[in-house]
């Protein structure tokens, strides 16, 4: 871990509170267009102050780089991933 | 003598002999909440008419277990029926559950008594803070220092349980928020196997990461609370079949340490704390292995499942009008921009975890590993985490990933701060966990040793 750590690493390595993050817009993030606050201030019920803007960004900027990281790791073919969808069965209403 | 610190079975055996009644015990653990608890932000609301309720009810019964009349706080993520449930946060300040979470009722079920809602990190943290004082009451406070920080997101858990202002606590955790918070103010918090206790009334941040356990001090105490909250639910599909057994037997575990630990660190009382804690396990017959972990991004992996499953599951809240009432605007910023993280990056993070999987290998070489919580003591409760978590260093592991149990216990002091370690143990072994946590408490006194207020 640096000395210097961006929240981002505080909350995730050093497993501060329950640790979460924002992971916005990575194809955004990913082609290096402008940071999509406004895509994201629309879904919201009011403007965020120009301080949240600020952080948005900042938060934004950090993707960008965890986006590429998460490209070195190549996950093998057919991997799947950890959960499963399980049937639930129910009561026939006709008996076969 | 029964006081603020007396341990469970302590204050389980008095009630039984009568020489204390569990009205007694609850007007003492009030009494300090309404004091020593309010000076460190440590309470969400005190539940006084039910836990006096409660007490009376439970002196004029049968002991139904260990837990019987003694009095409790549950972090403020838990459902109480009727009773504010407010997570933390602003914008969540008149919301009241019709219902109690299941760990609740399980220790309602047992005879313990709710004397608080503890106070914690607003949303549980979720949005990525920056600051102490991302709470409703402001920054919780060590119960060793003011200046300190108590740790996060089961700050209030943490905090007064080292208080002496609750026999007991429940906390919850994603990727930290039990070991931190028991770290900082030098409790004792048992992080049971993902699905050992039901989520069932819980808030959710992570649904596939939450875990619920209980904040005390002592092992033993651990121990006592787990048994009790533990089970299948369901009305939790996540939930857990197998039986929960704490009674360890057989050779003693084989203790692996990470070859990480430590590595260009500036930690050296730290280091000296965990060397001394390591020489304390193997006088008592402990072997130890050097480990490792494949080379996986696994905090990588929980960012992204934290972040995706936090913003759905709060989703109504971050879409709403209330939302910027949240604390701290970096948790503003974080949830919004929450909202776009994309299914494939969810999905790869979701098939890094089975990648994960791997690390199961090195239960090969040992039963459980002991690494630091932390390098350092508690940060500074009034400075931004940005320019104070330096070096702190913790289980970069797979632990949490793979929902893995772990028992955090102090192991030393720094500058009169406690600093904390952890036993972590296969999924469903927290007889590992409690077996070693339990010997260690039991040669050295770390545990005993309380904040003069």
């Amino acid at each position: 871990m640096p000395d210097q750590p961006t929240r981002r690493q505080i909350i995730s390595a050093a497993a501060l509170g329950a640790a979460s993050l924002a992971v916005p817009s990575l194809s955004a993030a990913q082609s290096g267009q402008d940071v999509p606050l406004d895509h994201i201030e629309k879904q919201l019920a009011s403007p965020l102050s120009p301080e949240a803007k600020k952080l948005l960004t900042e938060s934004l900027k950090g993707v960008q780089t965890a986006a590429s990281d998460r490209l070195k790791t190549k996950l093998p073919e057919n991997s799947e991933p950890c959960f499963n969808y399980s049937v639930t069965p129910v009561k026939a209403k006709v008996k076969k | 003598m029964i006081g603020p610190y007396s341990s469970i079975r302590e204050m389980t055996s008095a009630l039984k002999k009568r020489e204390v009644s569990s009205v007694e015990l609850t007007e003492m653990y009030l009494k300090r909440l309404k004091t020593l608890g309010h000076e460190h932000n440590a309470v969400a609301e005190l539940t006084e008419e039910l836990a006096l309720k409660q007490a009376k009810a439970a002196d004029a019964t049968e002991a139904k277990s260990p837990l019987h009349g003694i009095p409790y706080g549950a972090k403020d993520l838990y459902a109480t029926k009727d009773i504010p449930t407010r997570w933390g946060s602003p914008g969540h300040a008149d919301q009241v559950f019709p219902y109690n979470a299941t760990s609740i009722d399980h220790l309602e079920a047992a005879g313990a008594v709710l004397v608080a809602k503890l106070e914690m990190i607003e949303l549980a943290g979720g949005g990525n803070y920056n600051v102490a004082n991302a709470s409703r009451m402001g920054p919780c406070l060590s119960a060793w220092d003011k200046k300190l920080w108590a740790g996060g997101s089961s700050s209030g858990s943490g905090a007064a349980t080292a208080l002496g202002c609750v026999g007991f606590s429940l906390g919850s955790e994603t990727s930290g928020s039990i070991v931190c918070p028991s770290a900082f103010n030098g409790a004792t918090g048992f992080r049971p196997t993902y699905g050992r206790v039901s989520r069932h009334g819980a808030m959710a941040l992570c649904w596939t990461l939450d875990k619920l356990g209980p904040i005390c001090r002592s092992a033993d105490d651990c121990g006592l609370v787990l048994e009790a909250i533990s089970g299948y639910d369901v009305k939790d599909g996540s939930s857990l079949k197998e039986k929960l057994s704490l009674r360890a037997t057989g050779p003693k575990p084989k203790i692996g340490l990470v070859k990480e630990t430590f590595k260009d660190s500036k930690a050296e009382v730290c280091e000296k704390a965990y060397h001394g804690a390591l020489d304390a396990l193997r006088k008592l017959g402990y072997e130890t292995v050097e480990i490792a972990y494949p080379d996986l991004p696994y905090n990588a992996a929980i960012d992204i499942i934290v972040g995706a499953e936090g913003a759905s599951a709060h989703e109504n809240f971050i879409r709403g009008d209330r939302f910027q009432k949240l604390q701290d605007v970096n948790q503003v910023a974080g949830f919004a921009a929450a909202l776009e993280i994309r299914a494939v990056d969810y999905l790869w993070a979701m098939r890094i975890r089975t990648e994960a999987l791997r690390a199961n290998e090195v239960w090969e070489k040992c039963d459980c590993i002991f690494t630091p919580s932390f390098y350092h003591k508690a940060i500074s409760a009034e400075l931004p985490f940005d320019q104070t978590w330096v070096n702190m260093g913790g289980d970069n592991g797979p632990s949490n990933l793979l929902g893995w149990p772990a028992i955090a216990f102090p192991i030393g002091f720094e500058d009169g701060a406690p600093i904390g370690g952890q036993i972590i143990a296969p999924a469903l072994r927290e007889d590992t966990c409690l077996r070693v946590a339990k010997d260690f408490q039991r040669v050295t006194d770390f545990h005993l040793k309380h904040p003069v207020p």
